[in-house]
């Protein structure tokens, strides 16, 4: 299907390239996920099969690629799209028409079929899909994970035999993510569709995949099954999902005869494993002590409403919630739930339509944004939208100003030393939005602690980020907490939050309906369950409240040691 | 305020009919300054919104209108010099030399605002009754360049995205401790402007994102492209096609003839209403009520 011989690519102005000697073949009916750190060229790999690459995106261009017999250099994407069929990221800005229907239809329109076909090939792949109740809605009134499906659908009714989909579940909560990806399988079994897919999130796909392809620096440094990948390439390592973790890292020999990646594959190894292995019965999980209920919480959330306008619906209802020092606070639910729109409330975007906001014990209503985030730094879920000024510098200093630092000598010597300590130092003249996601998300954080507030709210601040940055991203909101300030933040990210949060709280339809520590919350909710939670359920002689590949090994540590 | 879909047929019914009709309103508006006339057309434009049940919406959307209105009549009363019927005048006027305030012009101001709410009204309508896709099968059968016809419909369709896009940046300076709503009024747009940098950039990322979508969906592939959608014209809207131009037809001439006319300037009359002029206007009423009915006959979009 698919045949790249030493292809490399170097963008326009760009001093080294994107694609460096790529050799790749694909056949009908794989399922390949390519993945690696972000920026390591994946995303432009797809481009050169969809012939984005060099007909839209400029650059140095070297090797062959062969789709399908046909030379994406020669043809254009618009020649090549009824072969290859391209979903990317954000759903909404590949959608173009206004009611479900339509949308699917304008490929269709594009490649001038006749009005019957079109009708017999929406009903078709809708039915395929599972969402024919859709076709006569409004795109508007459509869920995140609704608006990818009717991508995916406006594209599969073009008839590509291979599908291109760049990081589909980034924008999806869990729910939607398993749902979409089980599409794919059965749109790949079925139809023997060939797909290829990127991201990092490797616990959401590597139940369907069937072939891993690493990159880094824009090399393919392997190219193989999941499990020959993911146990034998160290570079694999640190995308390896909970699961894997825990058998790379089990503490005996045995670690060697057992390589699941499946949650089916891994309770089959567990069983083997407590055939010779015992837990710990003493095993004593330390989670973090909850604040006395009695001291004085950092913000105070009582009773809050809140709505848009007179006649629309409540988005908060009865929100109620008190936030310590030196907490780490995950928010969890559906994309639609009203996490945000909580968040906002915690530095004085959104006021309350009901109810009382104090912040160190002063009504939070009577102050000003800016003199709420003199306390409460926010971190927007988009780190790029953040910047504006011509480099880092002026950004850091625009905030200074801004809090009436007049003196330049104090600005610039606060400035320095927040560069250095977020290890950002050499981009200082460089423009936000050219550096990478995961350096974006730091500078976007440096600019809010330049104040030194004492909560920091974040909005989805893994989005984007690979497994490298997002753990050194975690690790300093961990030391931020640990000296006593608090941490309260918006994620579909449950590994993370397993891993990191000491409290959960559960919000649906605006309200708060459970709050509690990980462990005890989180197995109790379906999309929510950690990997390693789903496979100590199966097996009583493990605590039922064990959440991390971490605590797993702990259990059996000292046995095995 | 955007289409929102509704369970009503005349939304779902001929675009290219309803396009016409509240063009023919639009047009009409400005035919005529008699009270009794504008209060007839504007409420053959209720009477619509009523039976297509968006009159509750309509009206949420025209709260603005009043804003407008308000401040058009202030300044065009203290502005417009004109007429003979003088309420103020001051002879010295410390700047202004002399000051004057005349029935003529306070009359006038009413008579364009109410103009102004049967175009604004109007527009409204066409909003809440035509989407985006309904404009683009009109415009394609009004044989617009197709390119021309989707640029219009994507700039509609990404527009609530833009709004979006502004609150976020918005927000973003916010919490950066940018108060945009320090200072007097100017301030005020000043550090407003600087949302436009943010808002421009990411337009564009934006745009090129679009432009990759459309790429790998064949656009502009084939010379000749199909329509999934149509718009079916039945009988009824051919016959309320002909209704339409045969009533305004109809209106130009009693302009012409000097119906739906008062006198404002130089000197102002009190606006009669002769039996000729209700029998005009139970006419426009019947006719606006028989197309309404018509449009609901009318063909299905498909």
């Amino acid at each position: 299907m698919i045949r790249i011989e030493n292809l490399s690519f170097t963008y326009n102005k760009t001093p080294s390239p994107a694609l460096e000697g790529i050799s790749l073949q694909v056949s009908k009916g794989d399922f390949i996920l390519i993945t690696g750190e972000s920026g390591c060229g994946k995303t432009t790999l797809m481009r050169a099969v969809n012939g984005l690459i060099p007909h839209f995106y400029g650059g140095l261009l070297t090797g062959n690629i062969q789709v399908l017999g046909e030379n994406p250099f020669e043809l254009s994407p618009r020649k090549l799209s009824q072969h290859v069929g391209t979903v990317f990221q954000n759903p909404e800005n590949q959608l173009f028409m206004s009611s479900v229907d339509s949308e699917i239809a304008f490929g269709m329109e594009n490649l001038g079929f006749p009005k019957d076909k079109m009708d017999s090939r929406i009903q078709e792949v809708a039915e395929d899909l599972g969402f024919t109740n859709l076709l006569s809605r409004k795109i508007t009134t459509l869920s995140g994970g609704e608006k990818q499906k009717v991508a995916l659908a406006s594209i599969l009714v073009m008839g590509p035999e291979i599908l291109l989909m760049d990081e589909p579940t980034s924008e999806l909560d869990p729910y939607a993510a398993k749902e979409l990806m089980e599409l794919l399988v059965s749109l790949n079994q079925k139809h023997q569709k060939t797909i290829i897919i990127t991201e990092h999130r490797l616990e959401r796909v590597i139940d369907y995949i069937d072939r891993i392809v690493l990159m880094k620096k824009g090399k393919i440094i392997a190219d193989s099954s999941p499990t020959e990948v993911i146990y034998k390439f160290p570079e694999a390592r640190s995308f390896s999902p909970p699961i894997v973790h825990f058998f790379q890292n089990f503490p005996s020999q045995i670690r060697q005869t057992f390589t699941p990646l499946t949650l089916h594959d891994a309770i089959s190894a567990m069983t083997e494993i407590l055939k010779i292995h015992t837990p710990r019965k003493d095993f004593k999980f330390n989670p973090y002590t909850p604040p006395n209920p009695d001291s004085n919480p950092l913000l105070e959330l009582s009773d809050i409403w809140f709505k848009y306008s007179t006649s629309s619906d409540w988005i908060l209802r009865e929100v109620s919630l008190n936030i310590y020092p030196g907490e780490f606070i995950a928010i969890m639910g559906r994309n639609g739930s009203g996490k945000t729109t909580l968040l906002k409330h915690m530095n004085g975007l959104l006021r309350p339509v009901k109810g009382k906001i104090l912040l160190n014990g002063e009504n939070a209503n009577s102050k000003s944004v800016a003199e709420m985030a003199r306390k409460v730094g926010y971190i927007f879920q988009n780190p790029s939208i953040q910047f504006y000024q011509d480099n880092l510098h002026d950004e850091f200093d625009f905030v200074l100003r801004n809090y009436g630092y007049k003196d330049e000598r104090t600005r610039e010597s606060a400035i320095r030393n927040c560069l250095k300590t977020f290890d950002l130092t050499r981009y200082s003249s460089r423009y936000g939005r050219f550096l990478s996601i995961g350096e974006q998300q730091r500078a976007a954080l440096a600019t809010v602690l330049l104040l030194k507030p004492t909560l920091l709210v974040l909005d989805e601040p893994t989005h984007g980020l690979d497994i490298g940055q997002k753990t050194d991203f975690m690790r300093f909101l961990n030391n931020y907490c640990s000296n006593g300030n608090s941490v309260i933040l918006v994620t579909h990210d449950i590994e993370t939050v397993a891993k990191y949060a000491h409290r959960v709280i559960i919000l649906s339809e605006g309200g708060i309906v459970d709050d509690g520590l990980p462990h005890k919350i989180l197995p109790n909710y379906e999309p929510f369950i950690p990997q390693i939670n789903r496979l100590v359920k199966n097996f009583k002689e493990i605590p039922d409240f064990v959440l991390t590949a971490e605590n797993l090994l702990e259990v059996f540590r000292n046995e095995t040691q | 305020m955007t289409y929102s879909s509704s369970p009503n047929k005349i939304a779902r019914t001929n675009a290219l009919v309803k396009f016409f009709i509240l063009i023919s309103y639009f047009i009409f508006s400005f035919l005529f300054n008699h009270p009794l006339y504008l209060i007839i057309l504007f409420l053959n434009l209720i009477i619509l919104s009523i039976i297509a049940k968006k009159f509750k919406e309509s009206m949420r959307s025209l709260r603005y209108y009043f804003i407008m209105v308000f401040i058009l009549i202030i300044l065009y009363t203290l502005l417009n010099r004109q007429g003979n019927n003088i309420i103020v005048y001051y002879e010295k006027v410390p700047v202004l030399g002399s000051f004057i305030i005349t029935w003529n012009a306070l009359i006038l101001s009413f008579i364009t605002s109410f103009q102004l709410l049967i175009v604004i009204y109007s527009f409204i309508l066409f909003n809440l009754l035509i989407d985006t896709d309904q404009l683009m099968q009109t415009l394609i059968k009004l044989r617009l360049p197709y390119i021309i016809v989707l640029l219009i419909t994507l700039s509609l369709r990404f527009f609530p995205l833009l709004k979006g896009d502004l609150e976020i940046i918005s927000d973003v300076q916010k919490a950066r401790g940018f108060e945009l709503e320090k200072g007097r009024f100017f301030q005020k747009i000043r550090r407003k402007m600087v949302l436009l940098l943010p808002l421009l950039t990411n337009s564009l990322e934006r745009s090129i994102q679009v432009s990759e979508a459309l790429e790998t969906r064949a656009f502009n592939r084939e010379k000749k492209r199909t329509f999934y959608s149509r718009i079916r014209f039945r009988f009824t809207d051919y016959l309320n096609v002909f209704i339409i131009f045969g009533l305004l037809a109809a209106l130009v001439g009693l302009k012409i003839a000097g119906f739906g006319i008062f006198q404002i300037l130089p000197e102002l009359t009190i606006p009669t209403i002769q039996f000729y002029d209700i029998m005009f206007v139970m006419g426009i009423l019947i006719v606006g009520i028989s197309q309404i009915l018509l449009l609901q006959m009318g063909g299905n979009q498909r």
